[in-house]
């Protein structure tokens, strides 16, 4: 079978029963690492990433046939994994009888800690930390462009939220996260 | 050390100086060869997934009036607290697939949407309004009246939350047959308790 890599040719090809098992693998490493990341930077443990991130795998094989292409690939796969982390995360919570509107962010920033590599004294953790501290919103946004780097009219078909509003969401984060590193 | 987009960092430096000049350092290990063989794990997964679906045909589709005919064999149900009622309820938009729909849509929701469903899963709760809706309806309408009333199912689907019940997930049901029974069972413990 010829090598297709094209996104669109990959979607069209699991729309074929004989050649979805193919494709759909040549869509999962293409993007699994990044997706990996992406999940990981808002659930923290290695071990909940990987439920997520297959968990959101299976949605895709399970939807992929159905998908519009309204938006690109990389768009709708950062939707559904960015939805299932915060949906994880809410379900986490719950489990540990946080409330839903607690803004105490203990929850994130105790998994951070809990890391063996944990080492408080450097900024790169201080940094993570304060990332966890943020509103999921704003920890979302700033994960998305600061380490992702995405523009915001990408992020705005992402978070389907207006590029103003991003622009604003990342703004705050920023200055949150600037605020922690200044005071600790 | 992870190399920065020119763009990104200028309008970093434009917010923040200070976290520009930070290291984008990535601080999580993965383990080794994890990506090697993810794509492998997933299909396994989804084979296994597929394969565990083949209930006997129409199932699910006949899981409303086995679901009513199981609550109707339990003498003890009648008796069951106001709490369970909501269990009861929760279960049965389990079973016409509202569940899945709506709490994944819940968190999904604005802030301050997900503060007026939860207010009005208190209010219910509060007022005990719920459980008279439920004993109004007969029982064989309970599908048509959970269709009809969507917003009041989402708020018992978190009235239920409150009560510490966690329903099992969509992906349950898939990869394993008995979980509807299991839980059943479970009620009915629950409930015998509650006398």
């Amino acid at each position: 079978m010829a090598d297709v890599k094209d996104d669109n040719e990959l979607i069209q090809a699991c729309r074929i029963p004989e050649s979805k098992e193919y494709a759909y693998t040549q869509i999962v490493k293409k993007y699994q690492e990044k997706l990996y990341w992406h999940i990981r930077r808002m659930v923290i443990e290695h071990e909940d990433t990987n439920d997520v991130l297959q968990n959101m795998f299976i949605k895709v094989w399970k939807s992929i046939e159905n998908f519009r292409e309204e938006s690109s690939l990389y768009t709708w796969l950062y939707r559904i994994a960015t939805n299932e982390s915060l949906t994880f995360i809410e379900k986490q919570k719950k489990r540990m009888a946080i409330s839903i509107d607690d803004e105490d962010r203990s929850y994130l920033t105790g998994k951070l800690k809990a890391d063996t590599h944990f080492d408080a004294s450097k900024i790169e953790w201080k940094l993570q930390l304060a990332i966890q501290l943020l509103p999921d919103k704003q920890r979302t946004v700033f994960n998305l462009r600061y380490y992702d780097e995405m523009p915001y009219q990408e992020m705005s078909r992402v978070l389907e939220t207006s590029e103003g509003a991003l622009k604003a969401s990342y703004h705050h984060a920023v200055k949150k996260v600037e605020e922690y590193l200044l005071n600790h | 050390m992870l190399k920065i987009n020119d763009d990104i960092l200028q309008e970093l430096e434009s917010i923040s100086p200070l976290i520009a000049k930070v290291p984008r350092i990535n601080v999580f290990q993965v383990p080794e060869h994890y990506f090697e063989n993810l794509s492998s794990h997933i299909l396994l997964k989804i084979n296994v997934l597929s394969t565990s679906k083949s209930v006997p045909e129409g199932y699910f589709e006949s899981l409303p009036e086995i679901l009513i005919n199981r609550i109707r064999s339990e003498a003890n149900v009648v008796s069951i607290k106001k709490q369970y009622s909501f269990l009861k309820y929760a279960i049965a938009a389990v079973i016409v697939g509202i569940l899945g729909l709506n709490l994944f849509s819940f968190f999904n929701q604005q802030k301050d949407e997900r503060a007026i469903l939860l207010a009005e899963a208190n209010q219910i709760i509060k007022t005990q309004s719920f459980d008279a809706v439920f004993e109004s309806i007969p029982e064989d309408e309970i599908e048509n009246y959970l269709i009809a009333s969507g917003s009041d199912v989402n708020a018992a689907l978190v009235a239920n939350v409150a009560y510490n019940k966690e329903l099992p997930a969509e992906i349950d049901y898939l990869s394993e047959a008995h979980t509807l029974d299991t839980f059943l069972e479970e009620l009915n413990i629950e409930t015998k308790t509650t006398k």
